[in-house]
């Protein structure tokens, strides 16, 4: 019996380490992953990785130049308002949209090397946060340009990207579960989205909506994580209790249920493909 | 054709702009029909205390006999003089007869009272025609604005202390939001003229929209009014009910929000109602067909695990109630059951006909007993050094139960293989693969398929309870002709799939399955591609490091690593596959997918030396490939499955020659 003990704890600490090890190969597996698809995404232009730069600055340029105006009364400094949701808008769905396709572009691996399936979702959601991490720097030169002084509150921002970040893996999970099954899903999320971006308060204030559609908006996850990031960066305010515990319960809901389906569904996603 | 496509597409055109130009026309049509009511100007702009006129008009294209309307304006801003008769403060009623002309025109006197803006309007327009007949005219108003008197305007409005947005002293109206937790507004207001008098009107606010006025007098008693709307946030904490009520407002309020929430109900609001209420109900149908589709799957599996445990019962134990009697064995070297003591008649007998390698014409019809008497075989020679005996041992009481002489006949196994461990041990392996007869791509499809129940599944059994056993240091072939199982069984011991029924014994770690190019991707470099391709297949950053210069090296690519995989040859790429799969130390068990004919004969003499090399460093390898040629010139053993049932195992002469032969004839 002892023996058994014994050897037990041996294997125990071989399973340790042998875990840490694949712990580590798999970080380096989903940091070449995501290098091939920054690489891939920019390998026929220019300006190259420069576009995860540009692309939020012009949006906002376009966006402000129409809305500025319009909301020049509710909104103090709308460029800065806008870009701080849309950087967050854009990683949410670069993340969950190129995800949701993963497990089927990535077949042929799938199908002949023994690495977790979770990976290849990993992959592309990281992918989406290395590409937040290039629109940061046009942030930043925005809050130089515009003038925001730095606060004390700002350190708060990464904890809020971190839960965007579960929350959009969760999603992500499912998504990409079920579009291996069924490619609809595609085509029916990329309407939701759009719904989903108007119901986020990106570019117009959320006290010009009365009624039904303010309470959407105020339930709306993106919502939340977008509002705190004005918060803690515009007016230097850390949010209130209730929205940083709506933001980490949504985090956790949706990466338990996110990551219960894929699991549930791994071995039947592995026979469909 | 394309002529004919060309007038059918005119024929549509020219309709088309006929009903366009159509709705033009009545529309045009029907806008000249009417009757309209407006004023002299666009708009008004009066100034304060002095009386001014406004031009009333009802124009319509026949003679009019009578004409009845309304005027309706602001009493707080403009005084009544004379024109028509004041039904009440801010109507007044202009009924007239219009002497039978197409125009009819009035002027109507006011006096503004202070400055600022309004508006006048005209509604419930009636006119009576000539001919006795009634119609209606449709409403106007008109924009009036006062400027502001001297020193009537404000230098500077705050709203608790900060500045209203947007603050200028032509501008009368500004709206303000605040806090949940502001009951009462601080309204300050400085007047440009210090002669002039400021009042503010209740500061107290309500949840919601509030009006705020500040009047300013001047000397001469001129009043100029600033309103500033105030919109007080609701309560953040919606489920707090305590917090929602607020003094002043109680219960009363209560009634009349539900109504509000109604009446604000724009069209907008209801088709975002709607589409939610649609995206509820396809969200709910999916819900639905998913718990039918896993109820029906829990079916199927307890359906199924019923026939099992069927099967089970009437023939083979249970495979943990197997170990126990070996072990037993081990112990006491005695046989403690009858089906030991078969077994090791099934033994004996196998000895004397060791020498017999010719197949029996009824083994192919009874693979698995010649793979059973293999395993007997090794298994009472093992029982003394125990290594194995755990994993054999259920093969061999397999066998005693079918200890026929077609099984004897059909021994195979090489002396030498018995001292060795068994690295990899498939046991009874079924993969059963679900199919959808014609199969639902969509979820509509799935849908109206699941509410129809016409969702038939069939079964296709990829593998049907093949077992095998792979010794170590063995070289097996595994042969069979295309989708007969080969790749499915390679993936259920590598652990890519797990299998249906049956288990497979080995350990996962020891395992390298090479295969050329997986994720190679077309885009990147040469160079980006070792790394990704490395990463995939179980590399660490280090080693590839380490091992670059001999990879491109072995896969003589030197001066083409930066370039795009795209630009290269398929032998290039299947060189630089080759490289990098095998320039990792020798695994202990290696299996090759289809790697040996790659690339040139020079490339693939020098590539076929190298998996000679790694065989020969003592590793297992397990080959798949549909080539004799190339099973018989590298492997110690083949197993040869054939529509996903073991057809064979054995020496790679006797099985190459029985696959040629069936598949000659």
């Amino acid at each position: 019996m002892s023996r058994d003990k014994k050897d037990n704890n041996i294997d125990k600490k071989a399973i340790r380490q042998e875990k840490r090890e694949n712990r580590k190969q798999y970080f380096f597996v989903i940091r070449e992953l995501t290098s091939r698809e920054i690489k891939r995404r920019y390998s026929r232009s220019y300006l190259g990785i420069v576009w995860s730069v540009l692309n939020p600055l012009l949006m906002m340029s376009v966006l402000s130049m129409i809305f500025s105006q319009l909301f020049q009364r509710s909104i103090e400094n709308y460029p800065i308002y806008y870009l701080s949701g849309y950087i967050l808008w854009q990683m949410f769905t670069g993340a969950t949209n190129a995800a949701m396709t993963t497990l089927v572009d990535n077949k042929t691996l799938l199908i002949k090397v023994k690495l977790p399936m979770e990976i290849f979702v990993l992959a592309r959601v990281y992918t989406a946060l290395v590409n937040l991490g290039y629109s940061l720097i046009a942030y930043v030169i925005m809050l130089v340009v515009f003038r925001v002084t730095p606060k004390l509150t700002m350190l708060f921002a990464p904890v809020i990207v971190l839960f965007l970040l579960i929350f959009a893996l969760g999603i992500s999970f499912i998504l990409s579960t079920a579009y291996v099954f069924f490619g609809d899903v595609k085509h029916l999320y990329s309407v939701l989205l759009t719904l989903w971006m108007y119901c986020s308060a990106l570019f117009y204030p959320i006290d010009s909506m009365k009624g039904i559609i303010r309470q959407v908006i105020e339930i709306n996850p993106i919502f939340v994580y977008i509002d705190c990031m004005r918060s803690v960066v515009m007016y230097g305010v850390i949010p209130p209790a209730d929205e940083i515990a709506r933001m980490v319960v949504w985090a956790a809901v949706a990466y338990a249920v996110g990551y219960a389906v894929f699991r549930k569904n791994k071995n039947q996603v592995m026979q469909k493909i | 054709m394309k002529v004919v496509m060309k007038r059918w597409m005119k024929n549509v055109l020219a309709a088309m702009a006929i009903i366009v130009s159509g709705f033009l026309i009545s529309d045009i049509h029907a806008e000249a029909e009417g009757e309209i009511s407006r004023f002299g100007s666009e708009s008004y702009e009066w100034v304060q205390g002095t009386e001014s006129p406004i031009g009333v008009y009802v124009e319509s294209d026949e003679p009019m006999s009578y004409v009845d309307m309304t005027l309706q304006y602001d009493p707080q801003m403009l005084q009544y003089n004379s024109g028509g008769e004041l039904e009440a403060e801010g109507r007044v009623r202009i009924s007239s007869g219009a002497g039978n002309t197409e125009q009819f025109s009035l002027m109507v006197y006011f006096t503004p009272l202070r400055s600022g803006t309004t508006q006048i309007s005209i509604t419930n327009v009636t006119v009576q025609y000539a001919s006795g007949e009634t119609s209606t005219a449709t409403d106007a108003s008109a924009p009036i604005s006062v400027p502001l008197p001297a020193g009537c305007a404000l230098s500077s409005l705050t709203v608790n202390g900060q500045p209203v947005p947007g603050f200028s002293p032509d501008v009368l109206a500004y709206s303000v939001d605040v806090a949940n937790d502001i009951a009462t507004a601080n309204v300050e207001a400085v007047a440009e003229d210090a002669a002039s008098a400021v009042q503010v009107s209740d500061t107290t606010l309500a949840v919601g929209m509030n009006t705020i006025n500040v009047t300013v007098t001047n000397s001469s008693g001129n009043q100029v009014t600033y309103t500033v709307t105030v919109n007080r946030a609701e309560p953040v904490t919606s489920l707090d009910p305590v917090s929602e009520e607020h003094p002043g407002e109680g219960e009363v309020s209560a009634e009349p929000t539900v109504q509000n929430a109604l009446a604000r109900l724009t069209r907008g609001q209801i088709i975002f109602a709607v589409v939610l209420v649609v995206l509820a109900i396809i969200l709910l149908l999916l819900i639905a067909t998913l718990i039918r589709i896993s109820r029906n799957k829990k079916r199927h599996k307890r359906r199924h695990t019923a026939a099992v445990n069927r099967s089970r019962t009437g023939g083979v134990r249970q495979p943990v109630k197997r170990r126990k009697p070996v072990e037993r064995r081990g112990e006491t070297g005695q046989a403690a059951s009858g089906a030991e003591e078969a077994e090791i008649k099934a033994a004996a007998s196998e000895k004397t006909e060791e020498r017999k390698r010719q197949v029996h014409p009824a083994a192919a019809d009874k693979p698995e007993d010649i793979k059973k008497t293999e395993e007997t075989t090794s298994a009472g020679k093992e029982t003394a050094a125990g290594a194995a005996t755990g994993k054999a041992a259920p093969a061999a009481e397999k066998a005693t139960a079918a200890a026929t002489p077609a099984a004897t006949q059909g021994a195979q196994a090489a002396p030498a293989e018995d001292e060795r461990e068994i690295e990899i041990d498939v046991q009874h392996v079924t993969m059963e693969f679900k199919r959808e007869k014609d199969e639902a791509t969509s979820i509509k499809e799935l849908l109206i398929r699941t509410l129809k129940g016409q969702r038939n599944t069939e079964k296709f059994k990829a593998l049907d309870d093949v077992s095998f056993t792979v010794h170590k240091g063995e070289v097996v072939g595994i042969i069979g002709t295309n989708g007969s199982g080969k790749s499915t069984i390679l993936k259920i011991i590598s652990g890519v799939l797990a299998p249906s029924q049956g288990k497979v014994t080995v350990d996962k770690n020891k395992i390298q399955l090479l295969t050329l190019g997986t994720g190679f991707d077309y885009e990147l470099t040469g160079r980006e591609n070792v790394y990704l391709n490395g990463a995939v297949i179980g590399y660490t950053k280090e080693f590839i490091d380490e091992k670059y210069d001999d990879i491109v090296k072995f896969a003589e690519l030197e001066g083409f690593m930066e370039e795009k995989v795209r630009n290269y040859s398929s032998g290039m790429v299947s060189r630089l596959g080759f490289a990098i799969a095998t320039i990792r130390d020798t695994p202990e068990i290696l299996i090759l997918d289809e790697v040996l004919s790659v690339g040139d004969m020079f490339f693939r003499q020098k590539s076929e030396k190298k998996v000679k090399e790694m065989m020969h460093g003592g590793s297992t390898v397990l080959i798949v490939s549909h080539s004799t040629s190339v099973i018989r010139n590298n492997c110690t053993k083949v197993v040869w499955i054939e529509k996903g049932h073991l057809r064979m195992v054995g020496g790679p002469k006797e099985v190459c020659a029985a696959y040629e032969k069936m598949n000659q004839g």
